[in-house]
């Protein structure tokens, strides 16, 4: 009697030491099936950007427009960054360089120092006279 | 028209066919020479720069004019590796240019500068609307000021008239709108009082800037018999005493014309690969009278003669 009752609480036992095994094995696979799923979709997202399943039905339904408005605001895409003002640039070049001008003829005699609070009235100048009026850059 | 304006002879011009537009140009720019003045002048002792100089440190909340030519010579400075710097104003009054130049006596008192404190030491928050600078720094806005008032005034009048605009103050002349068929055409030369007499060039400006820096205007004698001028090295506390007697340049704005003239007579020889670099038109006289044009500077109808390339050190 005894030894069948020994056996028997072995055997029971060995049973739930193999169930306690598959239960391991069973989180085991579930945390890697996680995991796997979690690799798999970081590396999709890395490799294809930009697909989405809102962007798929937006595509479909308004066509070439929404998926080109998609693909430039939205689904994931970082925005470019503001492009910098021509101020942070650096000093800028003009967009026409200075050109050669003949020299008036006769030149107009200029007073050289106006005197202040007596305006000298310069004519305004049609865009067919050339330039008109001397005007001087020079060291102030 | 023409009349007086930050120490030089301001003109404004414009390209109207109809005629008529010439006054309210006038009077646009006269506004914004105006607003300018009140801000930026250090000559005036009810001024916002005056008020900021004599704040020994202190933060001092500023007008939108002021912040914006105190950020346009900090720009300059941070462009030009500190070759314009804002605070030179002690050195200039060291120097003995404490007052409007008409006034100064004669000859000129001037005192040693032990250092130029740097464009460095000076704060803006434009969002709160404060400068602040280190105790006992003086700013000196001209440089850049007077150019970037004649950005402001031109396109303040273009919008006034709706027509091609010319504004120039002491020489350092903006452009906006529609030119004339033939561009505005413009004698470059040493001063900008001397007249289309003086030995220079004739040419045509059709947008942006327009600057001319000189050594050869706003000079004086000191005590010790020495010769100042207003353009000083920020390396040394002295004037500018280098290879370029005038300098001309052509930019996008009147402001980056100004910055690149002035740096280019306190870089001296390295202001030819400068300048190149940029890509900005530019006229170099020496101080031997002879004339150097860089990137498309038009070559023809020059008075000085042109100097060999290689005769300028690197």
């Amino acid at each position: 009697m005894g030894h069948i009752g020994s056996s028997k609480s072995n055997a029971a036992l060995a049973r739930d030491a193999a169930l306690a095994r598959v239960l391991r094995a069973r989180r085991w696979l579930i945390a890697a099936a996680a995991a796997l799923t979690a690799g798999i979709a970081a590396l999709v997202s890395a490799v294809a950007p930009g697909h989405s399943l809102a962007a798929k039905s937006q595509t479909s339904a308004d066509g070439a427009t929404a998926s080109a408005s998609t693909s430039s605001t939205g689904s994931g895409i970082p925005r470019m960054p503001t492009p910098a003002s021509p101020g942070d640039l650096g000093l800028q070049g003009p967009s026409q360089a200075p050109s050669p001008s003949p020299s008036p003829s006769p030149a107009p005699s200029q007073a050289p120092s106006p005197a202040p609070e007596q305006p000298q009235s310069v004519p305004s100048q049609p865009p067919s006279s050339g330039g008109g009026g001397p005007v001087v850059s020079g060291g102030s | 028209m023409r009349f007086e304006a930050f120490g030089t002879v301001a003109l404004v011009a414009v390209a109207d066919p109809r005629g008529g537009a010439l006054g309210a140009a006038v009077a646009s720019v006269r506004k914004v020479v105006s607003d300018f003045d009140c801000a930026c002048s250090r000559f005036r002792s009810d001024s916002e720069l005056s008020l900021l100089n004599d704040s020994s440190g202190a933060p001092v909340r500023v007008g939108p004019v002021l912040m914006d030519a105190v950020s346009a010579a900090l720009r300059a400075a941070r462009l030009t590796d500190g070759d314009v710097d804002p605070t030179v104003g002690e050195a200039l009054i060291a120097l003995g240019y404490d007052r409007d130049f008409e006034s100064l006596p004669v000859p000129v008192i001037s005192r040693p500068v032990a250092s130029i404190p740097g464009w460095r030491t000076v704060r803006v928050d434009p969002s709160g609307g404060t400068v602040r600078t280190a105790p006992g720094v003086i700013l000196d806005l001209g440089a850049t000021a007077k150019a970037l008032a004649a950005d402001r005034a031109a396109a303040a009048a273009r919008d006034s008239v709706g027509c091609g605009v010319l504004v120039s103050f002491g020489g350092d002349l903006a452009v906006v709108g529609d030119a004339p068929c033939d561009g505005w055409r413009v004698r470059v030369t040493d001063d900008h009082r001397a007249g289309v007499e003086a030995q220079g060039q004739w040419i045509s400006v059709r947008s942006g800037g327009l600057a001319t820096s000189s050594v050869s205007v706003r000079r004086w004698l000191t005590a010790s018999g020495a010769s100042a001028n207003h353009l000083v090295d920020p390396s040394t506390g002295g004037s500018v005493d280098g290879v370029w007697r005038t300098v001309s340049v052509a930019a996008a704005s009147c402001l980056d014309a100004n910055i690149a003239s002035t740096a280019a007579i306190v870089r001296g020889a390295r202001a030819v690969e400068w300048l190149s670099g940029l890509g900005l038109p530019s006229r170099l006289v020496g101080v031997d009278g002879t004339v150097r044009h860089l990137c498309a500077w038009p070559a023809s109808g020059e008075d000085l003669p042109v100097g060999d390339d290689s005769a300028v050190v690197s």
